[in-house]
């Protein structure tokens, strides 16, 4: 216990995972080897290079009786060698088991940045988890390969150029912490980074129903009003008339619709769908195609509610 | 060639040929002693250059200045220089035609032309690295880690080309050290009782010619993906990992190669130190030669990580265990060998020391790689790339303990035995102080190659360059020393040419 102390404050990091501590004692176990080992040989050397000298010493031949000791080393060698490898492989059988009924996030590099997506869709810079529970990482291959590491958890996976691969990890400590890609970087000289937050009891849930959207067992109409709130329409879609980056949803049926090449367009449910999934197909003259598509980001029933808010709009 | 010449050549003394031009005299002999210290001095002069990039390497990051481009052209160049022209072919360049002959007791290398071809080569390769270095230099990593390698600005022609070259050129020198082998074993009707150095060169020059296709292949791929001439990665394998594996295939049985070379050495040092030199014990030579064996079987550790199936990271693990166990013997046997003789500790068997502890910090570095939970931890941090300086200057103190071992042959004059003690200490305490700081900067998380310093992780970055400075000293000393020795023994010739009429 003494040695996992002092090898801790030698690391510096802090437990944060149910597993950090068997593979720190894994670590630790393999530190003490080493450094008892390497006393042992350095010592032996300098016993023998610089201890004063048995009388007669230097008029023995090169006697070759150390066969003895080769083999002595081998068996050592070996079983230590062999402890090394069962322990390890006990942990790391552990460690990569995924847990049944762990939360399930998925994890892209994006532009040397991470991106999270959660279940019900929602898309964050930053990786949210619960504490005390399992949560599996989805690490989905780049074109380039990547780590995805944070050294509180002991997590540390590399992910090979377009393949996926699962991690899990379940936290135990809640607090922020730093996840890195410890990948040498390709594009640019910034490492890829993104920022841990572990809640407390409680609190991964309270956030993720917050960015999760609206109850979607709401009518339609309020359904959309309250996307439209939550999902950022606001910053381009005033409902008053002003005009910001995107055209005003007020009296959006009353109004004629004309596109960039001076078309004409039926403001119907389809064309109002399209403008969410696929923007820049249609774009209303006088507005530049900047908008950002929703596929796969909102719920179909979200889609539909917007959809019936637009329309409701005086 | 005759046979005539052949053996005039191979017996030929240094001294016999002062009517020779230099250029005749080293760049054209057939002579293996003279073409060691031809060895001996390019190799000088590369490790020299190598430690002055390495040195700007430690501190560039606390300095916080140059751009990342140069930091990379610098790590490449670096690893580059010590890897291809010093660590690899060193040894068998240098102490392989110094020694190797008279270890097995016979006038000189088997094939005198290939070995003196070999050595043209390298220089070849030397030229190439240097056109590379000055007029485009690379940006990869020694390694040529792909996907960065494909798709990298910087040009790498002349790099490949280089590596290419210096491969070639060891594989000739491999060759040579086992014709020479099985040639003497042929005349002296298959007696085997020969000392423990010629086994290691032999069985090392074996890994090196076995390995080299795997290097060709690798270039092969590498260009022509880079030229864009198809994916010629099989599909369903990441790139990565595929050309990781045709690399390492070359790249880790060479080191292992190196590494057996230079323990050959340390026991010839040894052994010669307790008495006077005796045939190898059988366990010992079947140490060395599972170690050549061991070689080949652990490339996979470099690439088999990056799959995701843990049985491969179980197997690639257990493979890398495996390569410690007969090391522990041969350093079992030297103890209990340097323990019942206690031999006086002269330069040559302190430097010999310094190489066995510097090779046991690297396997026991590698202790905790194959320590499966700890060493997914530890992939592509700075401790990976620390563990590979230990295994490195294992072989250059090696390589000093050999040199000191022939001067008092080569200049008829010993090495001081305080700047051979001193330096060995030196490269000792200096390596120590380098990449221990690098160890636990690794264990902390600390990716290599980068000149991002993680938090916190100041004091010990800056640590390990200042023990970057004491290494150089070391280094340096011992290259003073073993010119100081060659400088002697001319100031010592010439007063006794002019004296002499």
């Amino acid at each position: 216990m003494n040695a996992m102390l002092l090898v801790q404050s030698a690391v510096g990091l802090p437990q944060a995972s149910s597993y950090a501590a068997s593979i720190d004692r894994a670590f630790v176990v393999t530190a003490w080897f080493a450094v008892f080992l390497a006393i042992l040989v350095a010592g032996a050397l300098a016993l023998a290079l610089f201890a004063p000298r048995r009388d007669g010493a230097e008029s023995e031949p090169a006697t070759r009786r150390s066969s003895k000791w080769v083999s002595t080393g081998v068996a050592v060698a070996g079983a230590l060698s062999l402890l090394v490898l069962l322990h390890g492989s006990r942990v790391w059988a552990d460690v990569q088991t995924v847990p049944r009924g762990a939360l399930a996030i998925q994890v892209h590099l994006e532009k040397n940045a991470f991106a999270f997506t959660y279940p019900g869709g929602h898309v964050a810079t930053e990786l949210h988890m619960p504490c005390d529970r399992p949560v599996k990482l989805m690490l989905r291959g780049d074109r380039e390969p990547y780590t995805f590491a944070v050294p509180e958890f002991r997590l540390h996976a590399l992910v090979a150029a377009a393949q996926d691969r699962d991690a899990w990890v379940a936290a135990t400590l809640p607090g922020e912490y730093a996840a890195r890609s410890t990948t040498f970087p390709r594009a640019s000289d910034a490492i890829a980074a993104a920022t841990v937050v572990v809640h407390e009891a409680g609190g991964f849930e309270k956030w993720h129903q917050e960015v999760s959207g609206p109850p979607l067992d709401l009518p339609p109409v309020e359904l959309g009003a309250r996307s439209y709130q939550m999902r950022g329409c606001t910053q381009c879609h005033s409902l008053d008339g002003s005009k910001l980056v995107g055209p005003s949803f007020k009296g959006f049926l009353a109004r004629q619709h004309v596109l960039v090449d001076q078309t004409v367009v039926e403001p119907t449910d389809d064309y109002i769908k399209e403008s969410i999934l696929d923007p820049t197909a249609k774009v209303i003259a006088g507005h530049e195609p900047v908008m950002p598509s929703f596929r796969g980001r909102l719920h179909e029933l979200e889609v539909a509610g917007l959809v019936a808010f637009i329309k409701s709009q005086p | 060639m005759s046979d005539t010449t052949n053996s005039s050549s191979r017996t030929a003394k240094p001294a016999s040929a002062a009517t020779a031009s230099t250029g005749e005299m080293w760049l054209f002999t057939l002579d293996h002693r003279r073409l060691a210290r031809a060895w001996a001095a390019v190799t000088a002069v590369v490790l020299v250059a190598g430690v002055v990039l390495g040195l700007g390497l430690a501190f560039q990051p606390l300095a916080d200045a140059g751009a990342v481009e140069t930091f990379r052209r610098m790590y490449t160049m670096h690893g580059l220089a010590l890897v291809a022209l010093v660590v690899l072919p060193a040894i068998p360049g240098v102490l392989g035609n110094a020694l190797l002959p008279e270890s097995c007791g016979v006038e000189g290398m088997a094939w005198p032309g290939l070995n003196r071809l070999a050595f043209h080569i390298h220089l070849f390769g030397v030229a190439l690295f240097l056109v590379a270095f000055s007029v485009a230099p690379a940006d990869t990593g020694w390694s040529f880690d792909a996907p960065f390698a494909f798709g990298s600005a910087s040009s790498l022609a002349w790099s490949v080309a280089g590596l290419l070259t210096v491969g070639v050129a060891s594989a000739c020198s491999g060759a040579n050290l086992v014709a020479t082998f099985v040639e003497s074993r042929l005349k002296n009707r298959g007696n085997l009782d020969v000392p423990l150095f010629a086994w290691a060169l032999a069985a090392g020059g074996l890994v090196q010619v076995l390995a080299a296709p795997f290097l060709c292949v690798a270039a092969v791929l590498l260009v022509a993906q880079r030229a864009g001439a198809a994916d010629v990665f099989a599909s369903g394998v990441a790139i990565d990992v595929s050309y990781a594996q045709w690399f390492w295939a070359w790249a880790h049985p060479a080191m292992g190669a190196a590494v057996i070379a230079a323990l050959g050495l340390v026991d010839d040092v040894v052994t010669r130190h307790a008495g006077g030199r005796a045939p190898a014990s059988r366990s010992l030579v079947l140490c060395i030669l599972a170690l050549a064996v061991l070689a080949f079987a652990g490339s996979p550790v470099h690439w088999i990580g990056r799959t995701n199936s843990p049985a491969d990271s179980l197997s690639a693990s257990a493979l890398a265990l495996a390569a410690g166990v007969p090391f522990a013997g041969l350093v079992a046997g030297w103890i209990a060998t340097l323990g019942s003789a206690s031999p006086r500790p002269t330069g040559a068997l302190c430097a010999a020391a310094t190489a066995i502890v510097l090779f046991t910090c690297g396997a026991l570095a590698g202790l905790f790689a194959a320590s499966v939970p700890a060493g997914a931890l530890l992939q592509q941090s700075s401790f990976a790339s620390a563990q590979l300086h230990f295994s490195g200057l294992g072989v250059v103190a090696a390589l000093y303990a050999g040199l000191l071992q022939v001067s008092p042959d080569w200049f008829g004059v010993p090495v001081r035995e305080g700047q051979g003690r001193g330096a060995s200490a030196l490269i000792l305490a200096g390596t120590l102080a380098t990449f221990v700081p690098k160890l636990v900067l690794g264990a902390q998380g600390q990716p290599s190659r980068t000149l991002e310093i993680l938090a916190g992780g100041e004091a010990l970055t800056l640590a390990s360059a200042v023990g970057g400075i004491v290494l150089a000293l070391g280094l340096g000393l011992a290259a003073w020393s073993i010119v100081g020795a060659f400088l002697a023994s001319h100031g010592a010739s010439n007063t006794a040419a002019e004296v002499a009429p």
